[in-house]
């Protein structure tokens, strides 16, 4: 079992009525990347701000590697790098000097170090220039570097790829990959890009006005509930086949290939059945949903739920 | 440790950023301005004049040190004050509306150690820009006039100018009197009163001077002074900044409370019809902060000095206390 790293444990934020946040658990094992998901305005980033001390919550309790956070005090040891939104960074210093200051915030750091995140992210040529000409892209990749700064075991990363083209994106995606493969880290990744977040996390929490409406692992979520495709070819119809087995629980039509709900333990029984009834199976694949109609799917559904 | 990296930190980028230079340009314009008018037209004053009149050496009257104390007295309150206010009212709400506090605040470091820092660096730089000040305006007296000071009047334009003019000396008769029409004993009387009005005014003069070659001793004493009252506007400030997410917002609400308090203290002053004015003014920290002229005394009362200070410090401990506490509360969500 792995450790787990973060832990909410009913976890809210109420600002005047409204409960932002809702009695939120959820909990990050080592070496996940795990994706949060929510509408805008689902309370994601008050979350990630009570994860992170930045706002006290009502009530509830985050732990990091197993010690409670407080709001405001002193955290030692703490494991933890973070982007939130858009980085911001002093514009009138440079790169490197913005990184040295806040390395030094995190107890220090060698030089070494800096330049190794620096090289990490694609910014060692520029490391001298002033923050204040560096393109969005340049930014985002900064505020990984400084995330990265004191080899965390905790990476929280709160919209990053937001604002990056698709070569920053792919950048991005990759040193994520490597960070967690190198240096073991694990990532907290809140992203409205749901292809990304399909691509990158192997957990997903999914909330809704403050609430949780899903955590589990992303190939369960995006596992269409044992529905496969099959397609045929030859003379032979394969739907008296199919009817005769008893483990398909619905058989259907969609796109000239047949759409059949089966448990997937079941499914190379299923292949040998039309094999011996000599029919040429052409394909025979377990269909994945995209996570962005898993999403719409799961916050209308909870937002239906919640209005009535 | 940990702290004094913080303090590093807080330095290093206040000493970076341009904005942070612009007190130390406006107070050496003003500097050169007030030198340059008292290099040049000291000597149409009144007080200048007067003792001319009176056979004193007027080449020993206009030094670095009055010069100083007249820069002093036109930029403290009115150029120093808001220059110490912008800086302190962006230290908090700056940060938060250009979103670098949260930026220091995902780092493992306390919020109170982080506004104690913030403030410690904002209280050097008060220091090092009244020293900056002070020593430009003495240094460059000293360019313009030498290292002199043998008649060093703390307050010169508080004498008043002379009116009238001949003999008679104006008021000194009966009134719209000349002279030739004067009787022996009405002329007699009318000297007699001249003299008793030049002595008044030699001893209002004394009141001020200071003994010679101590100006610039005095000026080492008024630098920690009036840095310690520019302190308490700085707290002020520094609690708005803290409350508000816009610095300009702090500096406005900072400055509305610093004028409106100078409004009640010469509402005191000027006034005796409301009581209440009167009663409160001691406790006025505009009040007080006029302690620093305490050290242009003859002689210094150091117990005057010391309750204005113990004041001073109460206001700027209090404010920055009531600082601490709602930042130690707030939620970072900018």
């Amino acid at each position: 079992m792995k450790e787990i790293v973060l832990e909410t444990r009913g976890l809210a934020k109420r600002y005047g009525r409204r409960w932002v946040v809702e009695d939120l658990d959820l909990s990050v094992r080592q070496r996940d990347v795990y994706g949060f998901l929510g509408r805008n305005g689902a309370g994601k980033s008050t979350t990630i701000r009570m994860i992170l001390g930045l706002v006290r919550p009502t009530r509830g309790e985050v732990l990091v590697a197993g010690r409670t956070i407080r709001a405001g005090g002193r955290r030692s040891p703490w494991p933890v790098g973070a982007i939130i939104e858009s980085p911001v960074f002093y514009d009138y210093l440079s790169g490197r000097t913005n990184l040295e200051l806040l390395a030094s915030l995190s107890g220090g750091a060698p030089a070494s170090r800096i330049g190794q995140v620096l090289e990490l992210v694609g910014l060692t040529d520029r490391q001298r220039d002033p923050v204040g000409v560096y393109s969005h892209g340049m930014r985002q990749r900064l505020g990984l570097a400084q995330a990265l700064l004191p080899r965390p075991e905790l990476l929280i990363l709160d919209e990053p790829l937001d604002g990056l083209d698709p070569n920053g994106i792919r950048d991005l995606r990759q040193v994520m990959t490597n960070v967690v493969e190198t240096e073991g880290v694990t990532i907290f990744l809140s992203s409205h890009i749901l292809s990304e977040v399909e691509l990158t996390c192997n957990r997903v929490l999914v909330i809704h006005q403050g609430r949780r409406v899903f955590e589990g692992s992303t190939a369960e979520l995006i596992a269409d509930a044992g529905h496969v495709r099959l397609r045929t070819a030859g003379p032979r119809d394969p739907e008296p086949v199919l009817r005769g087995l008893g483990f398909i629980e619905a058989i259907g039509r969609e796109n000239g290939a047949w759409r059949l709900r089966l448990p997937q333990e079941r499914v190379p029984e299923l292949n040998r059945a039309l094999v011996a009834a000599e029919i040429d199976v052409m394909e025979l694949t377990p269909l994945r949903r995209r996570l962005e109609d898993i999403f719409i799917g799961l916050t209308e559904a909870a937002g239906s739920e919640g209005a009535g | 440790m940990e702290f004094l990296r913080l303090v590093r930190v807080e330095w290093v980028k206040t000493m970076r950023m341009r904005s942070t230079y612009i007190a130390f340009v406006v107070a050496g314009i003003l500097v050169m301005t007030v030198q340059l008018g008292v290099y040049f037209n000291a000597d149409e004053s009144p007080f200048y004049r007067f003792l001319e009149a009176n056979g004193f050496d007027t080449s020993l009257l206009v030094n670095a040190f009055i010069g100083t104390r007249l820069a002093m007295e036109v930029g403290f309150g009115l150029l120093m004050a808001p220059m110490i206010i912008l800086t302190f009212a962006r230290q908090v709400a700056g940060e938060d509306l250009r979103g670098t506090l949260r930026l220091m605040l995902v780092r493992p470091i306390g919020r109170l150690d982080l506004l104690l820092a913030k403030f410690l660096v904002c209280s050097l730089y008060v220091g090092l820009l009244m020293g900056f000040f002070l020593g430009l305006s003495y240094g460059m007296g000293i360019v313009l006039y030498g290292p002199k000071d043998s008649i060093t009047v703390a307050r010169p334009w508080e004498v008043e100018p002379e009116t009238g003019s001949g003999e008679a000396g104006g008021a000194a008769g009966p009134p719209n009197q000349r002279w030739e029409e004067m009787t022996e004993a009405e002329r007699a009387q009318a000297r007699a009163t001249r003299r008793g009005r030049r002595d008044r005014r030699f001893q209002t003069i004394a009141r001020y001077v200071i003994t010679p070659g101590q100006g610039l001793k005095r000026l080492l004493i008024a630098w920690p002074l009036t840095s310690w009252a520019l302190l308490t506007v700085g707290s002020i400030a520094f609690f708005f900044s803290v409350i508000n997410k816009h610095p300009i917002a702090a500096m406005a609400l900072t400055v509305g409370t610093y004028f409106m308090v100078m409004i009640l203290q010469g509402l005191a002053s000027q006034s005796n019809i409301i009581p209440l004015f009167q009663w409160i003014q001691p406790y006025l920290f505009t009040t007080a902060m006029d302690f620093w002229r305490g050290c242009f005394s003859v002689e210094i009362e150091w117990g005057s000095v010391g309750r204005h200070a113990a004041l001073l410090g109460g206001y700027t401990l209090g404010f920055f206390a009531l600082a601490q506490w709602i930042f130690w509360r707030k939620d970072i969500t900018s």
